[in-house]
């Protein structure tokens, strides 16, 4: 009898719908600006692409530098050509953990993720640390967070040339939609 | 005539300038009227970029490609922007095409597996798509009706 009802309970527990573990955003928008005396920079890139593991909270976005549209065609030419070298390095991609709470995107509400992790440009990687905005409504979930990088973390030069149309301090925001279990 | 001489050095010293202007602040050029450097299957691109990457970069990296292939879903963002997934064989992967223009009558009417030719820039592969970007679409199912 005993072993009936184990057997029972196994088949009942094997049968429940598994927590999806692991989502992906197709949509994950990268905004970065920077202000200098001269010129404003800015560009987006709508298409980047993030996978959240919810088993060991980790995140991870990526993008393609090609991908970044300017309003200025000189401005896009030189992004890639003179500053990310985007052939050489095609991709930037950020990998961090959520560390103040544990990771869950299936009970609706607000929150806020503490987030720790690196970010890797045009060859080099450096820490980053921020904080997520979480809006889950069912199953439309929607993050967003923004941080701070210097250029000169990254071995972007700026040519002495155009020191002052160039900040190096340059503000990243990042907007992710459209997440869905994987 | 020496004033006749300044006007003109004027006048073209204010031409270059404007000129310089312009081609300091021209906006990024659309690829309607360009010629493909590359025609090949959607399906063919999502391969080659899944064999190897880094020698499919060096083969289509930046080039403005024309591909042919088959409408596996649509996408529109949050301004609006439409994102045409060509399908592959390589699962879960496609090609991503990001429109240049905003969602229109002409993209409304497109459906799952209509035959498309779209034209854009090849921005790389991202995991698990190959993306293009300031795409348009050269032909579909409704134009040749």
């Amino acid at each position: 009898m005993i072993r009936y009802i184990s057997i029972t309970l196994l088949i009942a527990i094997a049968s429940l719908p598994a927590a999806a573990q692991q989502y992906l955003s197709r949509n994950t928008q990268i905004h970065f600006f920077s202000d200098a005396p001269m010129e404003k920079i800015e560009a987006t890139n709508p298409k980047g692409v993030t996978i959240i593991n919810v088993a060991n909270a980790t995140i991870q976005s990526s993008v393609l530098m090609k991908g970044f549209q300017f309003r200025k065609a000189l401005m896009q030419q030189h992004f890639n050509e003179t500053y990310i070298e985007s052939d050489k390095y095609p991709k930037a991609s950020f990998t961090g953990k959520v560390v103040n709470t544990a990771m869950q995107l299936t009970i609706s509400g607000n929150y806020t993720w503490q987030i720790e992790g690196e970010l890797t440009m045009h060859g080099k990687t450096n820490p980053i640390e921020t904080k997520a905005l979480v809006q889950i409504d069912g199953a439309i979930i929607k993050m967003s967070c923004s941080f701070n990088i210097l250029l000169s973390d990254y071995a972007i030069a700026i040519p002495s040339l155009v020191k002052d149309n160039v900040s190096n301090k340059v503000r990243v925001d990042i907007t992710i939609t459209d997440v869905k279990p994987m | 005539m020496r004033k006749k001489i300044g006007l003109s050095i004027g006048i073209i010293a204010l031409t270059i300038l404007a000129l310089g202007l312009y081609w300091y602040n021209r906006p990024v050029e659309g690829v309607a009227n360009k010629k493909p450097q590359l025609t090949l299957e959607a399906n063919d691109l999502i391969q080659a970029y899944t064999i190897n990457e880094t020698d499919a970069n060096s083969r289509y990296l930046g080039k403005l490609v024309e591909l042919h292939g088959s409408l596996a879903g649509k996408d529109k963002g949050p301004d609006n922007a439409i994102t045409i997934m060509l399908a592959g064989n390589v699962p879960p992967g496609f090609v991503s095409c990001l429109l240049a223009t905003n969602s229109n009558a002409e993209t409304d009417a497109l459906k799952s597996g209509d035959s498309l030719v779209i034209k854009g820039i090849c921005t790389g592969y991202l995991f698990p798509d190959v993306q293009l970007n300031q795409c348009i679409i050269v032909n579909t199912p409704q134009k040749n009706d």
